[in-house]
């Protein structure tokens, strides 16, 4: 694992990305770009199924509306993410906040792995409740039976 | 101008408190200011990437251009003002960081600018919902509305980042 580390680490890869003047803030910026998309397509998709929002609206036309919002901006997410990590990968990994983050990322992964399809068939107008149990806002969903819809306005 | 805004936000008490890196509470606000930010920026783009990609015509959603932005100028408007106080607190921490630096200045007005175009648009279709759709001449203004407000809004995004790198205004 570290000798992998100090390889990427001394590959002409990585010393264009450290002495480049422009190729590091370009990455950035695809990165916190790419970032940016996944965080709103995925809020979108969980505040739907919490029950916050669009309620008038099928879970599964939202859900087929958002995930290639979510997976391009995954993908992209992921590779400029990784040049970036290329860079300086001994550096990254000693910081636990990268790590945590790497761990965190997999276990959404996981979380994806059951749900990278779109939630119910399409046209589907009910919350499929496997979706449901998926959503890991779920404790809000329960609020649905407690109030009546006319009365939870927030969208 | 901006360079006495600038020399006078760096007396203000709360810029004490927001430059404390002292104290692990003042240390964290900045880190804490800059994730809600981003956060921020994730609403506004996905929104604005919706309302512009329909505008231009591409089928992102089944709904019309005037029932999407109904429901995401909210958002958008709450996400701005959450994206301002944060945007504010960086500022104050670190006036001559931001106010001192081009790509900031760029970014300003790029916003505002952006912030114009979707003003706009929205205004219309309130008023009369197949606004953009009644006639050719709309429609070619629509495009261009929204290819011009998208490439804004990624500008906003790269210069946000940009200017930790370039644009610094040396004192003199």
């Amino acid at each position: 694992m570290w000798d992998l580390l100090t390889w990427i680490d001394a590959s002409p890869m990585a010393e264009e990305i450290r002495i480049s003047l422009w190729l590091f803030p370009t990455l950035e910026i695809a990165h916190v770009a790419a970032i940016a998309v996944v965080l709103g397509s995925i809020a979108r998709v969980d505040l739907r199924l919490a029950g916050l929002v669009s309620r008038d609206r099928a879970i599964s036309e939202i859900s087929h509306e958002m995930l290639p919002w979510t997976w391009a901006g995954f993908v992209l997410a992921t590779t400029f993410g990784a040049l970036l990590f290329v860079g300086q990968p001994i550096r990254y990994v000693e910081v636990v906040f990268f790590d945590a983050k790497i761990m965190l990322i997999l276990l959404a992964g996981l979380n994806m792995l059951q749900g990278d399809r779109p939630l119910g068939p399409r046209g589907d107008a009910t919350t499929p409740s496997a979706a449901r149990r998926r959503s890991l806002l779920r404790v809000l969903d329960q609020r649905r039976h407690l109030r009546p819809v006319h009365r939870l306005r927030l969208n | 101008m901006l360079q006495a805004l600038s020399d006078w936000l760096t007396q203000t008490p709360l810029h004490e408190v927001f430059s404390d890196t002292t104290r692990l509470e003042t240390w964290l606000i900045i880190p804490i200011s800059q994730t809600v930010h981003i956060l921020g920026v994730a609403i506004v783009m996905i929104a604005i990437g919706m309302l512009n990609l329909r505008l231009l015509g591409v089928r992102v959603t089944r709904q019309s251009f005037a029932n999407l932005s109904a429901r995401w100028m909210p958002w958008i408007w709450s996400a701005m003002v959450v994206l301002f106080i944060t945007g504010a607190v960086q500022t104050i921490a670190e006036p001559t960081r931001e106010l001192m630096n081009y790509t900031f200045r760029i970014k300003i007005v790029m916003l505002l600018v952006a912030v114009a175009i979707t003003v706009f648009y929205r205004a219309q279709v309130k008023k009369d919902a197949k606004y953009w759709e009644r006639s050719g001449e709309r429609r070619t203004l629509a495009y261009a509305l929204a290819s011009v407000s998208l490439v804004l809004w990624l500008g906003i995004v790269a210069a946000g980042r940009l200017i930790a790198y370039v644009g610094t205004i040396d004192e003199f």
